[in-house]
């Protein structure tokens, strides 16, 4: 039980009047003179008569009178037990969602936001229910409508914060039905985050439901406050890493790497519009490999813009090379640096097996295959099926609009193929495929369909794929634009379907033979029945293709934090020769996140998220971590932005009131501005909540009046007996 | 009118004239109680005068009817020698009175300090006035005279400080040497034992005394029923009270006290008669004149 106003209490040294009035009211007044008092002062027990009460029943009334109202005043209200819902609205279901993206490494900005979502906890009343959503990118309920403070209390000291971006709709999604769920009558959304502009994306699906009071807690408001000189906040200058690349080349039979980046200005000044004569930026950026700093550069960042990094050229001697880029910086630590895993790669040898020869029908494949950065490819096209001097040394054989070769050359390409080297069946007017090697394709190849006016489009993509896998980001490749105005019929026996066109026929399949892999593509590479050559997508579509059937589909040189990869998929395309012919992943198989900790790999579905920015890597305990299969995972600079979201926006968007909003964010500066009174702040932003709700000073005034009532009518019915005692006494 | 109503405080508290009120009542009682005022006041005859309902019978002159057929009875010079000194205590507390239009003690004891002079004088007394508190106050000595100053100077006190009996006494031991007759009139607080040592010296000087105890009805029933403040008129002590728990306590301790004042002073001698403000005075009166007649017929 607490009191609002607890300085009220004082007025309980009021009580001593009632009890002072009974004892010494008729001291007061004038007193009756009699002639002598010699026979009064004698008796033994006019003192004791004199602190006699004559009627406690008045006094009890009146001093429970005075203790009421002194106690109204003082505004109590109870925490806990039954009473804490008497009165009240009765209880409510909170939402505690708390951001985890990067950006709340800033300062103190997560100590901050702990500390507000521990005083939304610490403020439920007994009958309320809470709910904990920790969020960045992806939201997570680790409480679910508990009516247990202590618990969320507990889960919130666990929580940190992660690499990852903000992403407030799929939070408020998931928040929302929470509190659909509930059958509680109040509802409560409390979004204690930074509130970065990026962070929302408006969503029509992410809106609490009706009558849910949103609140929210900007814990950058309440850093700023806290310590505006000391605090690099939203106002600070941020540099961030962004724009990796990794360029080979070789020289004198080595590959050689550049690493070139951007180094860009962010953070609340500098993101903006830069005020005129703000001074640039200069950092220095260092390029590590392999743990050891091989070159540091320094740059100069113009107001709210970009400066390149480059590198000088580094040789890649061994597999899985560990880059990192570091830029010193003293806002975001997160975005300071970039890191890469890379490989070496070397040519793929390609045999284009073309019925016309180097021709038209090849020009665009040609073409694509030379133009090749770093590891580029050796391609060399024939006529007619490939002769078995064709296929030494050869990673990769196109059958580009031929038949599949019969007979003997058939049997040679299938132990190419099952040896371990790539088949890519372009298939074309001539395509057929004799009925002894039919089922060697994964697909059954049908007749010709479509017509040159009405194209068709490709209407899905496997992106988990090593083919597209590089093309499922944002602007990283646009197959739609293409028109593919006739094709095969496939029908997949055994394969995998990795691409369809938009009236869902098959358009890419893979099948795998042996310890080589088989894609069947339904149209053509060339302009005869598509325009894909002409889309900017053709040539890294005809790479990955290429790098991938010819086993040396190297590795992302980094994923972007908070992806989940398919490991076994990874190591299988880097195709490499420590897992040739045993399990990519074996059963004891761990993924050791940049921190130290290990995470357990399921064999069968060896998925691992990248959690954490930084390098992984994956090997069976207690083996070497030198150059086993690693990975590098980096922060979304978008993160980086530090612009604030307008929250009466945001409010209104996601289904709360602005003043709700205004209100809780009040709430919260008065409960953080002052960090060594938070908890005593956040008390009492709870304790005028519960005695809001619970109003239990109208009561006791009430009863308060109530019992001066009878008091008066008990008072005024002993005076009246008095007096008439009094007449009747015999003079 | 009825024969007592000059006798009733009501009626007499209307009369200013101190004179006018003592002869009233003297008279009127004395006719009331068909008595000759002058009743063995003397053993010189005087005259004879006719007889008049209420002389006592054994005063006819039984020879003179035999000669006149008439009843007359034998009238007697009265005695002058005797001394009356009247000592009224006009002290705080006997200015009380419970009934703010009644009679205060001193004024019930003036009353009859008046009346006993007025009647003394008739007597043929020396009366002289002793008005005390802590001192005296008033003093008239006794004379045949000193009638009107008697009265005078009984109209005049006020109650006012505390009273006290040593020094009082001792100045009226100091001027009254002449054996007679010392009327008190107070209300006695003080012990008992006390008062009556002192009053019993008079005794022992050969005087008459006796003590009229004047008290307010209020003094003796005690009839408050609020939780009140008490103050003492003579010491101003106040003292919260609750008449409530104390009344019947204090009415055993009154009560005891005037028994206490009855024994001590019938124990040497002194007469004691209690008087309450609200009765008549006939009744002081004729505790007085039986006391004046067992003085004379003593003498």
């Amino acid at each position: 039980m607490g009191f609002l106003t607890p300085l009220f209490l004082a007025g309980l040294a009021a009580l001593a009047v009632p009890v002072l009035v009974h004892l010494t009211r008729h001291e007061r007044g004038r007193p009756t003179a009699f002639p002598s008092l010699m026979f009064l002062k004698r008796l033994p027990f006019e003192e004791t008569s004199r602190r006699r009460l004559r009627h406690p029943l008045l006094l009890l009334l009146r001093l429970a009178a005075l203790a009421l109202l002194v106690a109204a005043f003082a505004r109590p209200f109870v925490r806990d037990g039954r009473l804490a819902q008497v009165g009240g609205p009765g209880p409510e279901e909170v939402v505690v969602l708390l951001d985890q993206s990067y950006s709340m490494e800033l300062g103190d900005r997560w100590q901050e936001a702990v500390s507000m979502a521990q005083s939304v906890v610490a403020g439920l009343g007994p009958g309320d229910r809470v709910s904990v959503v920790a969020f960045s990118e992806v939201p997570r309920l680790l409480l679910r409508s508990a009516a247990d403070p202590d618990r969320a209390a507990a889960i919130l000291d666990t929580l940190e914060t992660e690499s990852l971006g903000t992403r407030f709709a799929p939070a408020v999604r998931l928040a929302s039905s929470v509190l659909e769920a509930s059958s509680l009558p109040r509802r409560r959304a409390v979004i204690v985050s930074d509130f970065q502009r990026a962070g929302w994306r408006s969503d029509s699906e992410a809106v609490f439901p009706q009558g849910t009071r949103v609140e929210t807690l900007n814990a950058a408001d309440a850093n700023a406050g806290a310590d505006a000189a000391t605090d690099a906040d939203a106002g600070a200058d941020n540099l961030a890493l962004t724009g990796l690349e990794l360029r080979r080349e070789a020289a004198n039979g080595r590959e050689r790497v550049s690493v070139r980046a951007r180094l860009v200005a962010t953070g609340g000044a500098m993101a903006g519009s830069p005020a005129p004569g703000s001074p640039s930026l200069s950092a220095e950026v260092a390029l590590w490999v392999d743990d050891s700093e091989v070159e540091r550069v320094s740059v100069v960042v113009p107001p709210a813009a970009s400066a390149p990094v480059a590198f000088a050229p580094f040789t890649l001697a061994r597999p899985f090379t560990r880059g990192q880029l570091r830029v010193s910086d003293a806002a975001l630590q997160a975005d300071n640096a970039l890191y890469f895993v890379v490989s070496p790669g070397g040519g793929v040898r390609v045999v284009v097996a073309d019925p016309r020869g180097r021709g038209e029908s090849n020009v665009h494949l040609r073409q694509a295959l030379g133009i090749a950065e770093g590891a580029g490819f050796d391609a060399r096209v024939i006529r007619g099926a490939p002769a078995a001097s064709d296929l030494e040394g050869a990673h990769l054989v196109v059958l580009n609009g031929g038949a599949f070769p019969s007979g003997g050359a058939g049997d040679r390409l299938r132990a190419f193929v099952e040896g371990g080297g790539g088949l890519l069946v372009v298939l074309g007017e001539r395509s057929r495929t004799p009925s002894a090697h039919a089922e060697f394709l994964p697909v059954a190849v049908g007749p010709i369909s479509g017509a040159p006016g009405a194209p068709r489009r490709l209407g899905f993509l496997d992106y988990d794929h090593a083919v597209f896998e590089a093309f499922q980001g944002a602007r990283s490749g646009d197959f739609s634009r293409a028109g593919f105005f006739r094709a095969r019929a496939l029908d997949p026996t055994d394969g995998r379907v990795l691409a369809r066109f938009d009236d869902g026929a098959p358009a890419l399949v893979e099948g795998r033979r042996g310890k080589g892999r088989v894609l069947v593509w339904a149209t053509g590479m060339d302009r005869l029945w598509n325009d894909l050559p002409l889309h900017p997508v053709y040539l890294p579509f005809v790479h990955r293709i290429a790098q991938y059937l010819g086993g040396r589909g190297e590795l992302p040189a980094w994923h972007r934090a908070g992806a989940t990869v398919n490991v076994a998929q990874l190591a299988e395309a880097a195709n490499l020769p420590a897992t040739a012919g045993a399990p990519l992943i074996s059963s004891d198989a761990v993924a050791m996140d940049p921190h130290g900790g290990s995470v357990p790999l399921d064999p069968d579905t060896p998925l691992l998220t990248l959690s954490t920015h930084g390098i992984w890597e994956v090997r069976p305990p207690g083996e070497r971590a030198d150059h086993a299969f690693a990975l590098a995972a980096n922060v979304d600079l978008a993160e980086s932005d530090l612009r604030p979201l307008d929250l009466e926006e945001f409010a209104g968007a996601v289904g709360g009131t602005p003043g709700a909003a205004e209100a809780a964010n009040a709430a919260a500066e008065a409960a953080t501005t002052d960090a060594a009174e938070a908890g005593r702040g956040a008390e009492s932003v709870g304790g005028e909540e519960f005695e809001a709700r619970q109003s239990f000073w109208r009561y006791l005034a009430a009863t308060a009046f109530v019992l001066l009532a009878l008091e008066a009518v008990l008072g005024n019915r002993l005076s009246r007996g008095r007096a008439v005692a009094e007449a009747a006494r015999p003079r | 009118m009825p024969r007592n109503s000059f006798l009733d405080p009501a009626v007499l508290a209307r009369i200013d004239n101190l004179e006018l009120l003592a002869r009233t009542v003297v008279d009127g009682f004395l006719q009331g109680i068909h008595r000759s005022p002058y009743l063995g006041a003397s053993m010189d005859f005087a005259e004879h005068r006719p007889y008049m309902p209420g002389d006592d019978i054994r005063r006819i002159d039984w020879r003179l009817y035999a000669r006149t057929d008439r009843f007359h009875v034998k009238q007697f010079e009265a005695e002058t020698n005797a001394d009356l000194a009247l000592l009224l205590d006009v002290s705080a507390s006997m200015g009380y009175r419970s009934d703010g239009d009644g009679l205060s003690k001193l004024d019930y004891a003036r009353y009859l300090t008046a009346c006993l002079a007025w009647f003394s004088a008739g007597q043929k007394d020396r009366v002289g006035l002793y008005a005390f508190d802590a001192d005296v106050v008033e003093h008239v000595r006794p004379s045949a005279a000193h009638l009107d100053k008697v009265l005078h100077a009984t109209a005049r006190v006020q109650a006012g400080r505390a009273g006290n009996w040593e020094r009082p006494l001792a100045q009226v031991a100091a001027t009254f040497r002449r054996r007679g007759i010392l009327v008190v009139a107070s209300d006695f607080y003080d012990e008992p034992e006390a008062l009556a040592e002192a009053l019993g010296f008079f005794r022992a000087q050969g005087h008459d005394v006796v003590a009229f105890q004047v008290l307010d009805p209020a003094e003796i029933d005690f009839p408050f029923a609020s939780v009140a403040n008490f103050r003492d008129l003579e010491t101003g002590q106040v003292l919260p009270v609750s008449p409530e728990k104390l009344a019947g306590a204090y009415r055993e301790r009154i009560g005891r006290h005037v028994a206490a004042l009855r024994e001590h002073f019938g124990r040497h001698g002194v007469d004691h008669v209690l008087l309450n403000t609200a009765e008549p005075l006939d009744r002081a009166l004729y505790a007085y004149l039986v006391f004046r007649q067992k003085a004379t017929r003593v003498r």
